[in-house]
């Protein structure tokens, strides 16, 4: 019988802080990793709820180890941490419907992580606010983690919201490294509209169901192949997407900052499958969850470059360490090519000295060979074939500014960059164009009104490539995705500047071909 | 999806490739777009060359998914 308690406050790092509790009974790199991540945070109180019935692990319990002699128990405890001092009297006032109470502790809340009964993983479902991004929003290089979405925690009627992207430690009875990678890429922002997000047990019967590896089921000891992986995606009501390395030694720099950027700006968390650089060269499965944005490249005049190429640090959630573990996008030569490894690194600590070591410093780099994505199943352009076309699309632009430049002698740069990705095609109008145009109302309203009026049915996401000189946005280029890559063509084009209409009537008359980007949307 | 993705822990909005405000460009601003037309005939060849090289890079091979590949086990 689970027996009624009080919520305990505790001192973060203190001897009664249960994740101290745990470094000391287990020193396991996830549990290291988290005190590092959540000191950094700011982490100053922890609030423990003494019972609490995780939906996840309750379907590990069903799935095993309800039928252990062990007796392992059903409830776990749910731990809440706050970037302030919190009192009893301040969550008894915020309990009491205090306004200022209930703002205060939303304010400092941090995330929370379910601490399971299972003595070697306990580590559950974990949903932490990821760090402040002062510095690289003043550097122009913010974070872009769009896959995270918002959770929300209930309390004793208070409830306390967290943005984030749900983690968890690999158990190896039920899951492997690839069942929690796939856990995590589920939760996705992407699919809020779309589905229930499956447990860890679901995914591992879903993999076996589809695509049997004739080991037993549970202990899931086998791991996943990456058919099953898909299987899984499949079972879910959505599409997977695999992409191979450009050999076994992985993928060629650019290819992969490009096509991980294109995913993750649309809200979808890539899978990595690849190799830990370790003695075994074993292989390893872990989420990416968003990347810093690279400062604009350099590009010669005339010329056009993708805007993601030079993607340098990454945001990992790998169940050897914790969520959001930053790794750095590095290269390695194998038989003369370029190809590309994650490296883990610790951002500079913010709050003093960590509490204990930071286990991603000495963690192995991750070589990827394959890239795992699940889309939704109504968006059937491959985002690699985007990103070819965009080129194709956006190259005319830098070319013909470059000569008119020349001819009326007014030196300056004309290199370009192209971005592209999926949007849904209602967002795009208002969300989208609403923020370019925020400050043009009359230019909004035609663009907006121009696309609804005069442009085709368009499908339910579209491609989106934004062509920008600098960073200032040319023309937007929207592509309907529910057709074949083989008749990808632009449906539409939304043109920000009278001079880049002008200037494709002048490639027109100069080049003796018109440029086809399906119907010109004005939007100046 | 999210609309550029980019978290904003700070009131301010930071100019990205997708968060940019339209604003006067003055690399535009400067042409004149009642010029007349000139250089044509070296255009034509400019315009040639990066539809040879555009093309290029539509076509290139993709890299394909092999049985080997799908049976890969990641533990």
């Amino acid at each position: 019988m689970v027996i009624a308690a009080s919520l305990s406050i505790v001192p973060f790092g203190t001897r009664r802080d249960p994740l101290v509790e745990l470094d000391r009974e287990l020193g396991s790199p996830q549990v290291k990793y988290l005190r590092c991540y959540l000191h950094d945070l700011g982490a100053r109180t922890v609030v423990v709820e003494p019972h609490y019935f995780d939906r996840d692990y309750l379907a590990e319990f069903v799935a095993f180890y309800a039928t252990s002699t062990v007796g392992y128990p059903n409830v776990c405890q749910r731990l809440h941490f706050f970037d302030r001092r919190v009192t009893r009297g301040m969550l008894e006032r915020a309990a009491g419907g205090d306004a200022v109470a209930q703002q205060v502790l939303q304010a400092a809340y941090l995330g929370h992580i379910v601490r399971r009964p299972l003595p070697d993983a306990p580590i559950g479902r974990t949903v932490l606010r990821s760090y402040p991004d002062h510095l690289g929003i003043a550097q122009g290089t913010p974070r872009v983690m769009s896959p995270a979405r918002d959770y929300e925690a209930h309390v004793a009627g208070l409830t306390w919201r967290v943005h984030g992207l749900a983690w968890q430690q690999q158990e190896s009875a039920v899951g492997a490294c690839a069942t929690v990678a796939l856990w995590s890429m589920l939760h996705a922002s992407a699919f809020d509209d779309h589905h229930a997000i499956p447990t860890t047990a679901e995914i591992t019967l879903a993999a076996q169901r589809g695509v049997p590896s004739g080991s037993r089921i549970f202990p899931a000891v086998d791991g996943l192949r990456i058919e099953q992986m898909l299987e899984v995606i499949k079972a879910q009501g959505l599409a997977p997407v695999v992409i191979p390395g450009d050999d076994a030694d992985g993928f060629e720099h650019d290819r992969f900052c490009t096509l991980i950027g294109a995913f993750l700006r649309s809200g979808y968390p890539v899978l990595i499958n690849g190799k830990l650089d370790d003695q075994e060269r074993s292989g390893h499965a872990v989420c990416l969850v968003g990347f810093r944005s690279p400062a604009l490249p350099v590009i010669a005049d005339g010329d056009v470059e993708h805007a993601d190429r030079t993607i340098d640090v990454v945001y990992v959630h790998d169940d050897n360490l914790g969520p959001n573990a930053r790794f750095r996008v590095e290269a390695f030569e194998s038989n003369g090519q370029a190809f590309v490894q994650l490296r883990g690194e610790a951002p500079r600590p913010t709050h003093g000295p960590l509490p204990t070591e930071n286990p991603t410093v000495t963690y192995h780099p991750i070589i990827p060979t394959e890239i795992v994505v699940a889309v939704h199943p109504e968006l059937r352009t491959a985002p690699e074939h985007l990103q070819r076309v965009a080129i194709k699309y956006a190259g005319w632009l830098p070319e013909i500014l470059d000569h008119e430049s020349s001819r009326q002698r007014h030196r300056q740069s004309s290199g370009m960059v192209v971005s592209s990705r999926f949007i849904p095609w209602v967002e795009y109008v208002e969300r989208e164009l609403g923020s370019a145009l925020k400050n043009r109302p009359a230019a909004l309203a035609r663009a907006r009104l121009g696309l609804w009026e005069a442009v085709p049915p368009m499908s339910l996401h579209v491609g989106l490539v934004r062509v920008s000189l600098g960073l200032q946005p040319m023309l937007d280029i929207l592509f309907d995705t529910s057709d074949s890559d083989r008749h990808l063509c632009p449906a539409a084009h939304v043109v920000f500047h009278a001079q880049v209409a002008w200037l494709r009537r002048r490639w027109a008359a100069l080049a003796g071909e018109s440029i086809e980007l399906g119907v010109q949307v004005r939007a100046w | 999806m999210k609309g550029a993705g980019v978290e904003m822990s700070s009131p301010e909005k930071v100019a990205t490739v997708w968060t940019a405000e339209v604003a006067t460009v003055p690399q535009l601003a400067r042409l004149d777009m009642r010029a007349p037309l000139s250089g044509q005939r070296a255009f034509r060849r400019r315009a040639a060359a990066l539809r040879r090289r555009l093309a290029q890079g539509v076509t290139s091979a993709r890299v394909r998914v092999t049985t080997d590949t799908l049976r890969k086990l990641v533990r």
